[in-house]
């Protein structure tokens, strides 16, 4: 039986609506059952509600799979976008992710979640997902 | 005795065009309104109500921002339009000259500072504070008459002999964002000599001609709202926010402690604090961040053709409004020209 995955989503430096029609479509196809995903926004500075809108549609997909959802690390800039349109109420009640290896889900190894990760940013484009 | 005035702008005198990066040391702080009325426009009433009607206002437009320029600077526009500047009021007869960089704000009497520099007998006198120079000099027009050069030059040649007055009053130098809105504070606590453009409704809430406030918003004073701005339903306004001239705040928006400057608009439910709004920008005060906002369903400029007919229908005192839209249902109340709602607390 497959174990869970953990995916970091990494938003990049302007996150609108074309970068998060790209990313809700790999996350169709990378999303498994019960993975663990981690948004982290620390590079983010400029959002839009279609950015918003997508990271809620994703946080919703990732709920209906049975997956579990943390936050990374959150800029000034989009906490205060977030802060902005109200949507800080809901990311806040998302626990938050911390770098410790103890986090990944058991199963799976340091190398198979680096390389997921990459799966995802090569898909997305590398720019467009880490600035 | 013939005093003449310059201003003198920071930075562009376009307000959106001027917008800086973060590490511009200067914000276009003149041409922004504070409680109905620019920096720039207090400062020409203050120098009226002192006898100095004959006045200029140059923009530095990205220049060097020094009160004039000094002997070292290149050649440009502003310069030239400074000696330009110069040269018409010495033309014109004017024995003093007053120089005033509008950045800092200060609430100066100009009838003590020319007292001072005639009993000095000084060609050139120079304002300060306990923190150093504040932008504003008195020069006599025979320093600038007399001497070689440009008249640059030749005022350069008065600064080493230059007096100081010294000044204990109210002043900002508005070097930060946070100077602004603490300006802004400022004025609304009564705290400096800035009256808001409007009347006072309530202790401490005024409101400028023609603004429209939706019955159920909830305001909590101080606070100021512009001429012609509008306030949908179940807004906040809460605590020193200043909301200026032609905005529109859209349903159910929060906003405390802020100011939004002429010709905003805000979406709906919206939550603002510890900002400065402009059309398309948000400067978040606490966190020193300037955030550009795309989305005018979030932050916009108010739609033009709206202000224009609300000045309009300002002016014929008509209360109808040409486009339908949310504020149809209006006009079937006749509604007074500055309606606030009853739900007020101070």
């Amino acid at each position: 039986m497959q174990s869970p995955s953990t995916l970091i989503i990494k938003l990049p430096l302007r996150f609108g609506a074309k970068e998060a029609n790209t990313l809700r479509q790999e996350l169709k196809q990378q999303l498994s059952d019960g993975a663990s995903v981690v948004f982290d926004l620390s590079q983010v500075q400029q959002l839009d509600i279609a950015g918003i809108e997508a990271i809620r549609k994703c946080m919703a997909q990732v709920a209906r799979q049975d997956g579990s959802i943390q936050l990374g690390k959150i800029s000034p800039e989009a906490q205060t976008i977030l802060e902005l349109t109200r949507m800080d109420r809901i990311f806040n009640m998302f626990p938050r992710f911390s770098d410790d290896t103890t986090t990944y889900e058991a199963g799976s190894s340091r190398e198979a979640v680096e390389e997921e990760i990459a799966g995802v940013q090569s898909a997305i484009g590398t720019q467009a997902l880490v600035a | 005795m013939k005093i003449h005035a310059i201003l003198t702008l920071t930075g562009s005198s376009q307000p959106e065009d001027a917008l800086p990066a973060s590490d511009h040391p200067d914000h276009p702080y003149g041409t922004w309104e504070i409680l109905g009325k620019s920096l720039v426009e207090r400062t020409l009433e203050h120098l009226k109500l002192a006898g100095i009607s004959n006045s200029s206002t140059i923009s530095e437009n990205g220049s060097h921002s020094y009160l004039f320029p000094s002997r070292a600077a290149s050649t440009s526009n502003f310069v030239s339009t400074w000696e330009h500047t110069i040269s018409k009021h010495l033309n014109e007869g004017a024995e003093f000259l007053l120089l005033i960089r509008i950045g800092p704000y200060v609430e100066l009497d100009f009838e003590n500072l020319l007292l001072f520099h005639r009993e000095t007998a000084g060609t050139l006198t120079q304002v300060y504070d306990q923190s150093g120079a504040l932008d504003i000099a008195l020069v006599s027009a025979t320093a600038l008459r007399n001497g070689t050069g440009t008249f640059r030059n030749r005022l350069s040649a008065a600064v080493p002999k230059h007096r100081r007055y010294m000044f204990s009053g109210y002043a900002s130098r508005l070097k930060q964002l946070g100077d602004f809105r603490r300006l802004t504070q400022d004025a609304l606590l009564g705290r400096n000599g800035i009256k808001p453009f409007g009347r006072q409704v309530s202790p401490g809430i005024w409101v400028a001609p023609d603004c429209r406030v939706d019955s159920s918003v909830n305001v909590v004073g101080p606070l100021y709202i512009g001429a012609r701005s509008r306030i949908g339903a179940f807004c906040k306004i809460n605590n020193a926010t200043a909301i200026e001239r032609d905005c529109e705040v859209d349903c159910g928006t929060y906003v405390e402690n802020s100011s939004i400057l002429a010709e905003t608009s805000l979406g709906m439910g919206l939550q603002i604090t510890n900002s400065i709004v402009l059309p398309g920008k948000l400067f978040r005060i606490d966190r020193n961040i300037e955030i550009d906002i795309k989305d005018r369903a979030l932050i916009g400029r108010t739609f033009r053709f709206n202000a224009l007919t609300n000045r309009f229908n300002a002016l014929t005192n008509k209360r109808k409004t040409i486009l339908p839209g949310r504020w149809l249902w209006r006009k079937k109340n006749s509604q007074p020209t500055a309606h606030v709602s009853a739900s007020i607390h101070c």
